[in-house]
This record gives C-alpha cells, structure tokens and sequence, in this order.
C-alpha cells in the first residue's frame, strides 16, 4: 500500500508544533505607587510611580526553563526599558543547575530573594547596600554571565552559587576587559525558618572603567567583596541582618574597604507587620570606585497584608548622610503583583 | 447497679469519641502509591510545603495540590503560617527561578485523590476520613495518620 504524503506530511508537522509550542508559560506583573514627603533637604511631597514589573517565566522543556524580567520606569528625562533578568537555565536536578543570561548576582540574602517586585520585599525600598547600579549601589546586583547551583544539599540544606561574568564597566553584549567577575556563594537553609550564608565576590576594572563618582579610573583596579547573612523568617517573627565589606584596590595603592550592612525586625500580628530596619554604608576617603557619602538611616514602618499580592506600607525614616546631613522623610507605598 | 451501668456506659462513649476525634482530624499527606518516599521528617515536610525543596530525586517537578477547605487548618498546623503567606513564599520562590509553579487548589478530596493517583509527581493533603488504597499517605516522623502522635492534628 502506498502512503499518501500529501495527509502525512501536514499532520506529522501539525503534531510536532503542538508539542513544540506545549510549554508552560505564565506572565506576572509587579507595580507599586509611592507618597512621600519629608523634611528641609529632601524632594517636595509628591507621589511617585515604582517599577513596573513584567516577569516571564516559561518550561521549555521538563529540564528547560526560561525566566525574564523586564521593568519600566522612569529615569529623570521618560520612561525607559530595563531588562533586568533573561535567564534560560538546564536544571537535570535539584543539586544542579546550570543557567546562562542575566542574572540577580548571588551576593547576600536580600538580593536573592527579592527582585523587583516591591510587593515581595518586606519594607518599601532596598537596604541601602542594595541599591541597584543606576541608583548609585555599592553592590553589583546584576551579572551577565554563566551560574552553576545547586539547592537543598545534603543534611544541612546547601545551597551553592558559582557565577562568572563580565564584570564592572561591561554591557549586557561586551566586556571592557578581559577579566571576568567571579561570585561564589554558600548557604544552608538551617531549619524551615533560619538560612545563613557567606559570598564573596572578585573582579578587575580597567583603565577609563568609569566609577560611581562619574570620573574614569586612571589606574587598573581590583574590587573584592565578602560577606554573610542570617535571615529568619518566622510564622509571627521576622529577622535579616546582612554584611558586605568590600575591597577597592587600584594597582601599586593601598586598598579602600568601604563596610555595609543593615538588619531588619519584623513581628506579625495577623495581617499586619510592624517592622524596624537601621542601615549603614561606611567609606573610606580616596575609595577609587566608589562616590564617599557615609550614610546612616535608621527606619520604623508597617505594612498591612490585604492578600498574598497586595500590600500597603508606612514607613518613618531618619537618615543622616555625609553629603546633606541628617533628614527625615515619610513614606507610604501600596504595592500589587498579578 | 442500674445507675452505675448507665454512668459507665455514657464514660466508654465519652471515651470513644475522644479517642476518635484526633483521627478525624487529622490531615494527611499524600503521594502517588509508587513514590519512593514513605516516611518524611517534620522539618523537611514544613521546608517542601515553602518551597523549599521543589524538585523530586529524579529531578521532576513536584506538583503540589491544595485541598481548599482544609488548607487553612493544614497550614496553620504545619506551618504557624496563613494560606496567603504560603502563597507569597511560594510566589517568591517561583520569582528566584526555584520553581515554575504554584501550588494549585481542587475542591474536594476525591478530586485531590484522583490527581495524585495519576501524577507520579503530585504532593497534596487530605483528611485522614478520606483516604483509601488509590493513593499513598506519608509517615511523618515515622508515624502514621491516625497516631495519636502524628504530629499534624
């Protein structure tokens, strides 16, 4: 009997596409919108739009998975794209994983855990050791480049983050330098409710790298970072107190170590959520990289959980800076994902 | 003689219902009959439930289903937590990359049952009165649902 081609054919590709395109892809939205009004010194009251937040994430495949995020926001002249993460990961099993694009670099805890959903986080905005690069953060808070982990390890629940990247002054599609970025990671998930972890962190900037001053490096510069963390977050309690030195050392000059950390308080009274947080950034003049602006702020809030995704928060805060001296601001902040 | 046997007799069924009342409410947790695990460890059934853990040995996705009327008392049971900080976790977790999906609700127990029963990779809980030979319930701690022991009640 001769097969018939001309019905084959089609329903073999027909069949094929289905499959192919059986993926598993869902979309989730984060927004916040911002009141604040604060003392002499600060920005007139105003309300303020957040980042919009689009998340993507998608099976690919039962191994491949693929995970992006893309923000709008405003950037003092309009409103721009920002491709935050775009990740397509192969995770054969839960102890490896191995995921290539840009990626949350896996410093801390804060960092690993809330992204920019403001609605996730526990108070309004990041620690200031947090902050991202374009608002002028110590931290590298995004890498470019190639993650190998692993989670739940062992009787100690292990967690372990390899990532290698382009490093400081680079763009999402070149390196200025042939260094790489290096990031290794560690934590233990001690108890349902307790994680602690250390990091560190090595790169090299070149000559004309640009710094956070906005001035370019006239020397080659190594920056080295490490740290850790304990984090507890309980049915009524909430603790996470994080610490950073990091180690700025331009060639044949001493190094400049600039300290940060915060520590945050929570205590869970049904939906609502007192909280107290004290952040501290500590340079050292000369630093090669850094803009020096010590800065304390130490802050006493709430917020009220009117379901998973829907949070109200208030937040009094106090901060004294090297630059502008000590100021006191009022925030609330409602914050949504969908 | 006739008071004392009627005293006697309100006291065994005082005791009847006690006894029995633990098992009744009792939740208990469920997988396919030919999963590998049996018997779970408190501490790692409260890390699975967050999202934790989120994969299987053989590295697929576990799926976890809810049974809405009782997520409530599981939860609260197991966890101290709410169902919507269970599902903000668990949102979290999918948003670090951990995970590619919630847990997902059924209404009603046979439902639950009939889904773990034909997904080798499906997680759900379900009262004790509700379990039969379709599925498997889990130890916890090495006891089994319907222990006085058993340490969700």
């Amino acid at each position: 009997m001769q097969t018939n081609w001309r019905f084959v054919l089609p329903a073999a590709i027909a069949l094929t596409a289905s499959t192919v395109m059986a993926q598993d892809t869902q979309i989730r939205g984060f927004a916040d919108v911002t009141y604040r009004t604060g003392s002499k010194g600060t920005p007139a009251p105003a309300f303020g739009l957040g980042q919009y937040d689009l998340f993507i994430t998608s099976k690919l495949t039962p191994q491949f998975r693929f995970i992006g995020e893309t923000v709008f926001e405003y950037d003092g002249e309009g409103f721009i794209v920002d491709v935050e993460r775009v990740i397509v990961s192969y995770t054969p099993r839960e102890w490896f994983k191995v995921g290539a694009g840009k990626h949350h670099t896996p410093i801390g805890f804060w960092n690993n855990a809330y992204h920019h959903g403001a609605v996730m986080q526990p108070t309004i905005e990041r620690p200031l050791m947090f902050k991202f690069e374009d608002e002028g953060g110590v931290l590298p808070i995004h890498t470019v480049g190639l993650l190998l982990s692993g989670n739940n390890i062992g009787v100690a629940h292990l967690t372990y983050d390899f990532l290698i990247g382009n490093g400081i002054g680079s763009t999402p599609i070149s390196d200025n330098n042939r260094s790489n970025s290096y990031t290794a990671a560690l934590r233990s998930q001690i108890t349902s409710t307790l994680e602690v972890g250390i990091s560190g962190y090595t790169d090299r900037a070149g000559i004309g790298t640009v710094n956070l001053a906005g001035d370019t490096l006239a020397l080659n510069m190594t920056q080295r970072m490490f740290g850790g963390f304990v984090s507890y977050l309980g049915a009524k309690n909430e603790l996470i107190a994080e610490y950073q030195r990091v180690m700025n050392r331009s060639e044949g000059a001493r190094s400049h170590d600039t300290d940060a950390m915060f520590i945050y308080a929570g205590h869970r009274i049904g939906r609502f959520v007192p909280y107290v947080r004290y952040d501290m950034l500590g340079y050292q003049p000369g630093d090669p990289y850094f803009a020096v602006n010590d800065t304390k702020m130490a802050l006493v809030g709430g917020r009220y959980d009117f379901g998973p995704m829907t949070t109200v928060k208030l937040e009094g805060r106090r901060r004294d800076a090297q630059d502008i001296g000590v100021t006191r601001d009022l925030v609330a902040q409602v914050a949504i994902g969908f | 003689m006739r008071m004392s046997r009627y005293v006697a007799t309100i006291l065994a069924v005082a005791c009847l219902t006690i006894a029995a009342r633990p098992a009744l409410a009792q939740t208990a947790v469920i997988v396919h009959r030919s999963s590998a695990v049996s018997d779970v460890k408190l501490d790692d059934l409260r890390r699975f439930f967050l999202g934790q853990g989120a994969l299987a040995a053989n590295g697929r996705q576990v799926i976890l289903v809810e049974l809405s009327p009782i997520r409530t008392r599981f939860y609260k049971r197991l966890l101290g937590l709410s169902p919507d900080d269970v599902r903000r976790r668990w949102i979290g977790v999918v948003f670090r990359g951990d995970a590619l999906t919630l847990p997902f609700e059924l209404d009603d127990a046979t439902a639950v049952k009939k889904f773990v029963a034909e997904h080798p990779g499906a997680v759900a809980f379900v009262e004790v009165s509700d379990l039969d030979d379709t599925i498997k319930a889990l130890r916890i701690d090495g006891k089994r649902p319907g222990d006085p022991l058993y340490p969700i009640k």
